[in-house]
């Protein structure tokens, strides 16, 4: 039971760390985006 | 799309939240494995999400590399028709195939392979089919690591080992190893010839698919057999759990790519006008 929840777990850990790294990567470009119209 | 996303992300979640417990409690026991037999549930479906997603990767590095060249791509229509037509007829005709290989599941395949290369022509150019090769690599490994995290974490209680150098387990570890480089090549090169290497790599990576996929055809191994188009058997209420996990993680697996296709279309905008900016801005500027 252990080994089936391990993997459960380390399967939402990826998707999880992955997808916080797109979010964290998009909301940076968009600030720069942002930033670049501002100052045009 | 940005205003469709946080729908779609939320129907995702209740898909895979439901996928979940499918998988957890409403799927049969495994009379030999016992529960941790459920862990198939996660691993079928994210090989099977990788695979596709590698496939995709590449068709699109496959006319990332001609979409430039008028005769290459009428030559890459007329081979993708001939790749249809021919795997769809051979696999009826050609005999010396494994009996547990069923034609259909063959000739789906080649289909398939036409399908997607005219799917991908229409609805992407230029950049388009670079930031798509790059999008379905990325996410593609995501999934294969799950499957290379999962597996021998299922293989430790029912084998008694976490690993063997089993050529299943070894040629999906090659693949990752493939599309790790890849990531890494378009990642730390500046070169403005990286998207045309990476393509090339991308091609001559997906070799390795259907090594990976006949291997447990072709050669003795520990890998269980297929479930589905090999012969295999399953329970139709186990069956039904693994298609409703496919569809969750196929769901999840194309909203990520949407995201990710989005954000590097906009860093690619926000580096070349910033490139032109920094071209236009009066020298001392700075």
């Amino acid at each position: 039971m252990n080994y089936l929840y391990a993997a459960y777990a380390i399967v939402w850990i990826i998707h999880l760390a992955y997808l916080g790294r797109l979010v964290n990567r998009t909301s940076r470009v968009e600030r720069d985006i942002d930033k670049l119209s501002r100052n045009p | 799309m940005k205003r469709a996303f946080p729908i779609l992300a939320v129907l995702s979640a209740i898909l895979l939240g439901y996928a979940t417990y499918q998988g957890l409690v409403v799927a049969p026991t495994e009379q030999t494995m016992g529960n941790v037999q459920r862990i198939f549930y996660y691993h079928v479906p994210s090989a099977w999400t990788a695979f596709l997603l590698f496939f995709i990767n590449f068709i699109a590095s496959i006319r990332f590399l001609i979409q430039d060249n008028e005769e290459a791509d009428r030559i890459g229509n007329w081979v993708a028709i001939g790749v249809a037509v021919l795997v769809s007829i051979g696999a009826y005709v050609y005999k010396p195939l494994p009996k547990d290989i069923q034609p259909s599941a063959i000739a789906t395949t080649g289909i398939a392979i036409a399908g997607i290369y005219f799917l991908i022509r229409h609805f992407f150019s230029d950049q388009g089919t670079d930031i798509l090769a790059l999008t379905t690599a990325e996410v593609g490994v995501v999934f294969c690591s799950i499957v290379l995290v999962t597996g021998p974490l299922w293989a430790r209680p029912v084998w008694g080992i976490w690993w063997t150098w089993d050529i299943r387990l070894t040629s999906t570890l090659v693949l990752w190893l493939i599309y790790v480089s890849y990531l890494m090549l378009r990642k730390f090169s500046s070169s403005g010839q990286t998207p045309k290497l990476a393509a090339a790599l991308a091609v001559f990576g997906a070799l390795d698919m259907p090594l990976v996929y006949f291997s447990i055809w072709f050669f003795r191994t520990q890998h269980p057999q297929p479930v589905m188009g090999g012969g295999g058997s399953i329970d139709p209420r186990m069956l039904k759990t693994l298609l409703i996990n496919w569809l969750a993680f196929l769901f999840y697996g194309s909203l990520i790519c949407a995201y990710r296709y989005r954000l590097e279309r906009l860093q690619r905008d926000l580096e070349e006008t910033q490139a032109l900016e920094a071209m236009l801005e009066p020298k001392g500027a700075r």
